[in-house]
C-alpha cells in the first residue's frame, strides 16, 4: 500500500511538471514571443477606431556584427477599437504571440489625448504584461511618425534608447519621467491633474518625414501584398498594415549622422520656450525632441508646459537635481550671466487653508556657480554674489509665479500635488472633500521664498 | 492560461507531500519561509522609497472617526492568524513559553502588516480602488534596482506561493489533527488525503473572484469574531469561574 502511494505521488508529480514544462515549447516559449518596445495610438479620420502602432524589438540588432538594416525599426500598425482588440489582431497578424512585459514607452497622438485617456491608460495598467513603469508620452502629431522617427545613431540598441531618454529629466528638468502608473492614479484622482511627457518631431526631420511616409505606405501597399491599407475600409473592418524596414531612403541620404546643431544663436532662451514643432530649435539625427510636458484634467489634455515652465514643475517635485540657469547681469544692460544650479534641500510646501482662498508658500533652498563673467567681475567680493543671487532669485520667482499661474488659472489645474499639503490641516476626507481643493486651488495664492547662495567657479584660484 | 487544475493541484500535491512527513516537516517549512517572506517585504518596501509620497498618509482620521475606529473593528479581521494560538499549547514541549511565543507572533503579524499596508498608502493614497489587480503585487512591479534587476514580481510570485504552501499546510495539519480527535483516529496520515481531496475539489467548484471576496470580507470576518474573539472571551471568562470555584473549594 506504501509503495503504491509513493509511485502514484512519484507518477502525478511527474506528469504535472511535464506538462509544465512542455509550455517552453509551444506558443509561450520565448522563440514563440515578439517584444513589444513601443505602443503608439493615434485617432482615424471618421472612425471610432484607434490605429495602434506596434514597435518590435528587433533581436538581430543587438549583435556586434548587425547591420545598418538591422537597426531600422520593425514598426506594425493595426486598426482596432480597443488597445485588448488591437493586441489581439496584432497576435493572430505576426505569427509569433506579442509579448508587453518590455514595453517601454507608450505614445499617444495628442488628438487621442484630447479626446481622452482613461480608457486605454485603464486597460493598460490592469494588464499585467505592461509595467507601470512604462513611460508615456503624448505626441504633437502622429503617435506613428513619433516612433518611426524616434532612432538614433548614439544608441542603435532600440531598447536601451528608450530607457534612456527620460533621464534628462534628472540633470535639465526640460521634461519629466512620467510613468504608467502615476498617470493612472492622478487621471483617477479629482483633486489633481495628471501629466504626460510632450514630443515632437524635429523641425526638419518632420518635413522629410512627411514625404517619406508617404512613399513608404506607398510602398507598402504595392509591395509584398502582405497587408493592406485602405483609409477608406478603416472604419468597417480591422486592418493590419504592415510598415517593417519602412524608413525612407531618402530619409536617409538626406540626414547627416552625427550633426545636432542648434538653428539659433540665442537657442538657449528659445529652446526653453519651445512648445511646438513651429518653435523646435533642434536638428539632427534623431528625429525626435522631447521637451516640455502635456497636461491633463481628468483625462483629457488641456494644455502644454514649456521647457522652462517643466523646469519649475520638477523644481517643486523635487524631480531635478541640477540645471542651468540665464538669468539678467545686475551689473551690464542687456548682458546675462550663465548660472549651474543645485538644489541643496528638497522643496518645502505649506498650504495654509485657513483663509477664503488657498495660500501656497514655496520655499526653494538652492546654491550654484556662476559660469561666465569671471573676467569682468571678482566673485570673492560679498557683494557681487548678492547681486547675483537677487537676480537669480527674481528670476526664478517670476518664472515659477507665471508656471503657477498658468497651472492654476488657466489650465485650472494641481499637477503639483499640493493638494496633499492642503489635506495635513484637514482630519478625515470628507472634511477635505467638503472643501473643494480643485475649485479652490483655481483662486490660490502663491508665496515663493527662494534661499539661494552662488558662488564663483574659480574662488578658489582667485583668493 | 494555465489550467486552474494544475494550479489547485501543485498547492494540494506539495501539501500532501509535506504533511506526510512528521509535524516537524510542516513547522521546519514555516520557519524556513518566514525570514524569506519577510525579507520580500521589507524589501519592497526599501525598493519603493523612492516612488513614496509621504503625505498620502494624511488626512490622519481616514474617510472619519465612524468609520475607522467602529465600522473599521471587522478590520482586526486581519490578525485572525492569532486563532492558530488556540491550537498552539497542547502541541509545545515547554507550554510556559507559550506567553513568549505568543507575543512574538502578533508582533511579528504586525509588523508583515505594518509593511505591506505603509507600501500600499504611501504608493497609491487612497486611489487603489480602481485597480483589479493584486495590490502588493502592483508594489513589486514599481521597484526597479537599477538596468540590472527589474524584474522582481516574479521572484515575489514565486516566494508567495511557497509561502501559501506552508500556510496550507499549517491549516491542514490543524484541522486533521481536530478530525483525529473528533474521530478517535490514532494516526493522522490517513485523514490528510481524504481532507485534501476535498479542498481540491471545493478550490475547482469557486469560479469566480466575487465568491471568494464575499468568503474572504464576510464570511471569515464573521467566523473570526464569533470564533477567535468570542470563543476567547468565554474560554477566559469561564477558566476564570472555574478557577474560583476550585478556590473556593480549597478554601472550604
Amino acid at each position: 500500500m506504501k509503495e503504491l502511494f509513493k509511485w502514484s505521488i512519484i507518477i502525478i508529480t511527474t506528469f504535472i511538471f511535464l506538462n509544465g514544462f512542455v509550455a517552453s515549447y509551444n506558443a509561450e516559449s520565448i522563440d514563440h514571443l515578439d517584444y513589444v518596445i513601443v505602443i503608439g495610438v493615434d485617432t482615424i479620420e471618421n472612425s471610432n477606431n484607434f490605429e495602434y502602432s506596434f514597435e518590435f524589438a528587433n533581436i538581430s540588432s543587438f549583435s556586434e556584427n548587425a547591420s545598418a538594416e538591422d537597426n531600422k525599426p520593425i514598426i506594425n500598425k493595426v486598426s482596432a477599437p480597443s488597445i485588448t482588440g488591437a493586441i489581439n489582431i496584432m497576435n493572430s497578424y505576426v505569427g509569433k504571440q506579442i509579448n508587453l512585459s518590455h514595453c517601454k514607452v507608450i505614445v499617444f497622438s495628442e488628438e487621442v489625448a484630447k479626446k481622452g485617456l482613461l480608457p486605454e491608460v485603464s486597460a493598460l495598467i490592469n494588464n499585467t504584461q505592461i509595467r507601470p513603469t512604462s513611460n508615456v508620452l503624448v505626441a504633437e502629431g502622429k503617435a506613428s511618425d513619433y516612433i518611426q522617427n524616434s532612432t538614433s545613431s548614439l544608441e542603435r540598441v532600440l531598447t536601451k534608447y528608450f530607457d534612456a531618454f527620460p533621464n534628462s529629466s534628472e540633470y535639465t528638468g526640460y521634461t519629466s519621467n512620467i510613468i504608467l502608473g502615476e498617470l493612472y492614479t492622478n487621471i483617477i484622482n479629482k483633486n489633481i491633474g495628471a501629466t504626460a511627457i510632450l514630443g515632437r518631431l524635429v523641425k526638419t526631420s518632420n518635413k522629410e518625414q512627411s514625404s517619406g511616409s508617404g512613399e513608404s505606405s506607398s510602398q507598402s501597399n504595392s509591395g509584398g501584398g502582405e497587408s493592406s491599407s485602405d483609409s477608406s475600409s478603416q472604419n468597417s473592418q480591422n486592418e493590419v498594415q504592415n510598415e517593417n524596414n519602412q524608413q525612407s531612403e531618402s530619409q536617409d541620404t538626406n540626414q547627416t549622422p552625427n550633426q545636432d546643431k542648434t538653428q539659433n544663436e540665442s537657442g538657449h532662451d528659445n529652446s526653453t520656450k519651445a512648445t511646438s514643432q513651429d518653435e523646435a530649435v533642434l536638428e539632427g539625427d534623431r528625429g525626435t525632441e522631447n521637451i516640455g510636458l502635456c497636461v491633463f484634467k481628468d483625462d483629457k489634455d488641456v494644455g502644454h508646459l514649456t521647457a522652462m515652465e517643466t523646469l519649475c514643475y520638477s523644481i517643486m517635485r523635487n524631480d531635478v537635481e541640477d540645471f542651468f540657469a540665464r538669468v539678467d547681469s545686475p551689473f551690464e544692460e542687456n548682458q546675462k550671466i550663465d548660472l549651474a544650479i543645485v538644489t541643496l534641500s528638497s522643496t518645502k510646501i505649506n498650504v495654509n487653508t485657513n483663509q477664503e482662498n488657498p495660500i501656497i508658500e514655496i520655499k526653494l533652498n538652492i546654491t550654484g556657480e556662476a559660469l561666465n563673467g569671471l573676467d569682468k567681475l571678482d566673485y570673492s567680493k560679498t557683494e557681487t554674489l548678492n547681486k547675483i543671487n537677487d537676480s537669480l532669485k527674481n528670476y526664478l520667482t517670476n518664472e515659477m509665479l507665471n508656471y503657477l499661474n498658468k497651472t492654476s488659472k488657466e489650465l485650472k489645474v494641481d499637477i503639483n500635488e499640493f493638494y496633499k499639503s492642503a489635506q495635513k490641516n484637514f482630519l478625515s476626507l470628507p472634511d477635505f472633500e467638503n472643501y473643494n481643493w480643485p475649485e479652490k486651488y483655481q483662486n490660490a495664492e502663491f508665496k515663493i521664498e527662494i534661499n539661494s547662495n552662488i558662488m564663483s567657479a574659480n574662488l578658489i584660484q582667485n583668493s | 492560461m494555465t489550467n486552474i487544475i494544475y494550479i489547485v493541484s501543485l498547492f494540494i500535491i506539495a501539501t500532501g507531500i509535506i504533511c506526510q512527513f512528521s509535524n516537524n516537516s510542516i513547522s521546519k517549512t514555516a520557519v524556513l519561509m518566514m525570514p524569506i517572506l519577510f525579507s520580500i517585504i521589507v524589501l519592497i518596501f526599501i525598493g519603493n522609497i523612492k516612488n513614496f509620497r509621504f503625505e498620502n498618509i494624511y488626512p490622519l482620521l481616514g474617510t472619519g472617526i465612524k468609520p475607522t475606529f467602529f465600522t473599521g473593528l471587522s478590520n482586526l479581521f486581519a490578525f485572525s492568524g492569532i486563532a492558530y494560538l488556540l491550537f498552539l499549547p497542547s502541541k509545545l514541549k515547554n507550554p510556559k513559553s507559550f506567553k513568549k511565543i505568543a507575543l512574538t507572533s502578533v508582533i511579528l503579524s504586525g509588523i508583515f502588516l505594518l509593511f505591506a499596508i505603509a507600501n500600499i498608502v504611501f504608493l497609491f493614497g487612497n486611489t487603489l480602488s480602481h485597480i483589479a489587480v493584486f495590490p502588493l503585487y502592483i508594489c513589486v512591479r514599481y521597484i526597479e534596482f537599477g538596468t540590472f534587476f527589474q524584474r522582481l514580481d516574479a521572484v515575489f510570485l514565486f516566494l508567495c506561493t511557497i509561502g501559501s504552501i506552508s500556510f496550507l499546510t499549517l491549516n491542514t495539519y490543524l484541522v486533521v489533527e481536530i478530525l483525529k480527535d473528533i474521530f478517535y483516529v490514532s494516526d493522522n496520515r490517513p485523514l490528510v488525503y481524504p481532507y485534501l481531496l476535498i479542498l481540491f475539489s471545493v478550490a475547482l467548484t469557486i469560479k469566480q473572484n466575487s465568491v471568494l471576496e464575499f468568503m474572504e470580507n464576510t464570511v471569515s470576518k464573521i467566523l473570526f469574531f464569533l470564533i477567535v474573539i468570542s470563543s476567547t472571551f468565554i474560554v477566559l471568562i469561564s477558566a476564570n469561574i472555574k478557577k474560583n470555584k476550585e478556590r473556593n473549594v480549597m478554601k472550604n
